[in-house]
């Protein structure tokens, strides 16, 4: 066969490969299907326009080229790939991408919106790169000086998990000890930071890199140290509690609807201007943080600055101390017992000096008695506290409640500053904000009230730049002791170089010697001193610590010039004092004295037995106390201060100067016991004998009462009348007792007043506010165990009245 | 002399007692922004449903009137008196002996 052939398929000639006739019919097939597609092949190329064509073709659609959009072909080039056509493309839509040779092959005539979709949505999404990394540059801002270093990382640590451990401590996780340790830690820490920022910007404006000085510097310290510890601080308190609140509800809904309201709710409050929330403030921490009154409605009061309108907090009623109006819950004598004997053993295993921690101590044991009352009265339902109303028993209890020496605002505000009853009080030593207890040292119960905000934690100690000075040279504390010197001589003589002292009366300077002597006696070899006192020629003495604190010892001046004034009771009594000492020596030139000796020296007669009771168990056993013999109340028993450990004078030598040392020094002790025992004089030595059975202190518990509700406060401070002081209590206070509680209790046509009286009685709401109390009083507090006795004023009346439901009422609790 | 009272007591209780009258109020505005913010998360914490509606209302009524807010708070949150109390005392040992 001749190998090549013109089928009837197309012109083309055929050439059939030798030995075609030998193959079989599918691949003679094959061989024709191939042709065929090669003839189909010659027939586009055959049909491709020739260049002229191409020119004046008036159909874009021929040229693929131009059918790309522009931007498409554009991003396309960007990726190196350029845009052919095609003919002999075989492709579904016409397009295809020739990853190899980075061509877009386009077959001519195909729609230009499949072009342009296919790159855009196809080819274009496939080539675009990944984004790369941002290479984010670390923007180093500028570190402040004290984050720098282990210190600060270490400090954010630790606030952190403090902040957890606090939230922990809450579900009894954690121990007492545990939270105190990580706080005292923290608190170390957040101190050395401060420090730290005050020493940094300090400098930083001395080098001139920050322009800040003075007040400016100040202030922008103050707001740095703001940012950094305290709102940092309160922050992670914050994530600690609701993190807490996720890890412990199950229910999220809540979950997130409280976190959603109390963001709400800050909102709300960031929204308000900065006068009312300075008045919100105000409120939330003069209304209840310090438990002070009633807070009627007013606008908003500024705080720092402005004046808090009178009418804002009520006062009326005085019944607010420093309690903040929660229920008594549990609240046990028990537990103040045990907290005082934990806070006594702390203190005594404390570094400090035996002066420091009998002060301390001293402390302690005030605030222990404090709290112990006061439970002792809430428990008996006597009302104290937040909102609590006017009344007879509200004043009487907040009274008790409140320091008697007047440390209370209301009692400020109730009662103008009177001068102090003159007495032979011995100073106290603790100062006058007496010891503050941290709350967690105190279980919940007792550390509400022992840490109410109004006591201050104890503050360090640092000097005032100014300290007052007692002695122009300190030099003159210091002396060796020669023959004739004892305790007092050697005190007496470094006092003598202050003007004050020197400028007192004899009564007035024995006043202040016998308090500075107390001082020694406790702590001998703090001063130079041998142990037991005593006192060798040669030795050097130094009363340095003894004066070191120069607000105490103003004190003990200020108060020996203003209570023994001349030709006052008490002048007389140290006078009568000295001379009894200084005859018995006399006379007994051999004798030793005693502190019983002194004792009956003192009181004029034979010492009687007492029982020397302790403080702490009169309170917990709450032992019937002395009364006034008009209540019909069993007879005293006197409650004496254990006294002080006297030394063992049967060991010291006989020499004139020891002796001599000795009995100054018990002298001094005597004198104090005496004035101890002697309550009538006697105002300083707080027992709770004292504060309820003395008869001071229930005339001021009951002023107090009837201030609430014959007082007249005035207009921001003017024309304030106490309770005691006006007309209508004038009235009422002669009015028989016995008359008033027939008139208010059963047949008022029987009391036997006069039409006048009645007349004055039915109409005046402040006679009938009294009476409701006394109604109470004398029956669900006294439960009628107290009746008005013929010939018994009201006034008599009422302070017997509230005197015994104080007093059963502490038996109660016992 | 009662506000004078406060003023020192405040001052004193959160070491602000060095600085002067405009610097106080500033420092005592932004411990008060901490102290009800704090106040209200853990009051929020005990409220159940209809106290939540009721102070989400009041909130969204109030206006200035920031008595309303915190008598609400007062009369429906149990154990009011005692957070604020105790947030109190956690502010106090927050600003203790720290300021210039």
């Amino acid at each position: 066969m001749d190998g090549s052939l013109q089928n009837e398929f197309n012109k083309k000639v055929i050439n059939f490969p030798v030995g075609f006739e030998n193959l079989s019919i599918e691949d003679k097939q094959k061989f024709f299907d191939e042709q065929l597609k090669e003839s189909e092949s010659q027939q586009v190329l055959e049909q491709k326009p020739s260049p002229e064509q191409i020119k004046s073709a008036p159909e874009p659609e021929y040229y693929s080229n131009v059918s790309v959009d522009p931007e498409l072909r554009s991003r396309l080039n960007t990726f190196g790939i350029e845009v052919e056509t095609d003919m002999y493309l075989i492709s579904d839509i016409g397009v295809k991408y020739d990853e190899q040779d980075r061509v877009l092959k386009i077959r001519p005539r195909v729609k230009p919106e499949i072009i342009n979709n296919y790159i855009a949505e196809i080819l274009l999404p496939k080539l675009e790169l990944p984004k790369e990394p941002k290479v984010v540059e670390a923007v180093v801002e500028n570190v402040p000086e004290w984050q720098k270093g282990e210190e600060w990382q270490n400090f954010e640590k630790l606030r952190t998990a403090k902040a957890g451990i606090e939230n922990d401590f809450k579900k009894g996780i954690h121990s007492q000890e545990y939270l105190d340790e990580i706080r005292a830690n923290y608190e170390n820490a957040r101190d050395v930071l401060a420090a730290k920022i005050h020493q940094i910007l300090n400098k930083a404006s001395e080098d001139g890199l920050i322009l800040d000085q003075g007040v400016e510097l100040n202030s922008k310290i103050n707001d740095i140290i703001f940012d950094e510890l305290v709102k940092k601080e309160n922050d992670e308190y914050l994530n600690a509690l609701r993190a807490d609140r996720g890890e412990t509800w199950k229910d999220k809904a809540k979950e997130v609807a409280k976190s959603t309201l109390s963001s709400a709710a800050f909102k709300w409050y960031l929204s308000q201007n900065k006068f009312v929330r300075i008045g919100l403030t105000t409120l939330l921490a003069t209304g209840i943080g310090y438990g002070i009154g009633t807070v009627a409605a007013a606008g908003a009061v500024g705080y720092a600055g402005a004046r808090l309108a009178r009418g804002v907090i009520s006062l009326e009623g005085a019944a607010v101390g420093r309690a903040i109006g929660s229920k008594v819950k549990g609240w046990d004598i028990e537990t103040i017992n045990q907290w005082e004997k934990r806070k006594e053993l702390e203190i005594k295993d404390s570094g400090g000096s035996l002066e420091e921690k009998s002060r301390e101590l001293q402390g302690v044991k005030e605030k222990a008695d404090k709290e112990r009352r006061r439970r002792a009265l809430k428990k008996s339902a006597l009302t104290i506290g937040f909102g609590a109303g006017a009344g007879l028993l509200a004043g009487i209890s907040e009274h008790f409640v409140v320091d008697p020496r007047g440390s209370s605002v209301t009692d400020q505000i109730n009662q103008p500053e009177a001068p102090e009853v003159p007495t032979t009080e011995v100073p106290q030593e603790v100062p006058e904000t007496g010891m503050a207890v941290p709350a967690q040292d105190v279980p919940k119960e007792v550390a509400e009230v022992l840490h109410s905000p109004d006591v201050s934690e104890p503050t360090e100690v640092t000097a005032t730049p100014e300290v007052e000075k007692i002695f122009a040279d300190p030099i003159v504390l210091k002396h060796e002791v020669v023959a004739g010197d004892s305790t007092w001589k050697i005190l007496k003589g470094t006092l003598e170089n202050n003007d004050q002292f020197k400028g007192m009366t004899e009564a007035q300077k024995t006043y202040v010697l016998s308090a500075l002597a107390n001082k020694v006696i406790k702590n001998p070899s703090g001063y130079g001193f041998g142990d037991n006192g005593t006192l060798n020629v040669g030795d050097q003495t130094d009363f340095t610590k003894l004066f070191e604190d120069a607000k105490e010892i103003k004190s003990i001046l200020n108060k020996a010039k203003q209570t023994i004034v001349a030709g006052s009771p008490q002048e007389v009594s140290i006078l009568q004092n000295n001379a009894k000492i200084a005859s018995w020596v006399e006379e007994h030139p051999n004798g030793s004295l005693t502190e019983d000796k002194v004792s009956e020296i003192l009181s004029g007669k034979p010492k009687l037995k007492v029982e020397i009771i302790d403080k702490d168990r009169l309170a917990r056993e709450g032992r019937l106390l002395e009364s006034e013999p008009e209540s019909g109340l069993e007879p005293k028993v006197v409650e004496v201060e254990k006294s002080p450990d006297v030394p063992n004078t049967s060991n010291i030598p006989n020499s004139d100067l020891q002796k001599q040392v000795e009995n100054e020094i018990l002298t001094a002790k005597g004198r104090l016991n005496v004035l101890e025992k002697d309550k009538e004089n006697v105002e300083g030595l707080r027992t709770m004998a004292g504060d309820i059975s003395g008869g001071q202190e229930v005339e001021k518990a009951f002023r107090m009462a009837v201030n609430s509700i014959y007082g007249k406060k005035g207009l921001l401070g003017m024309g304030r009348i106490e309770g005691v002081n006006t007309k209508d209590w004038e009235f009422m206070a002669k009015l028989p007792a016995t008359k008033v509680v027939e008139y208010y209790m059963h047949d008022s046509t029987k009391s036997g007043f006069s039409p006048d009286v009645v007349g004055v009685l039915s109409k005046s709401k402040t006679h009938n506010a009294l009476m409701k109390e006394m109604v109470d009083l004398m029956g669900k507090e006294a439960k009628g165990a107290v009746r008005p006795l013929e010939n018994e004023n009201m006034e008599n009346f009422l302070k017997r009245l509230g005197g015994y439901v104080l007093k059963t009422n502490l038996q109660k609790i016992a | 002399m009662m506000n004078d009272e406060f003023n020192k007591k405040i001052a004193k209780d959160f070491g602000l007692a060095n600085m002067n009258g405009e610097e106080q109020e500033k420092m005592i505005e932004k411990i008060g922004n901490l102290l009800f913010e704090s106040v209200v998360e853990r009051a929020v914490d005990v409220m159940d449903e209809s106290e939540m509606n009721g102070f989400e209302d009041t909130i969204a009524h109030a206006e200035g009137d920031y008595q309303k807010v915190i008598s609400f708070l007062k009369n429906n949150v149990s154990g009011f008196d005692k957070i604020v109390s105790e947030e109190l005392s956690r502010l106090k040992r927050a600003t203790a002996h720290i300021f210039a």
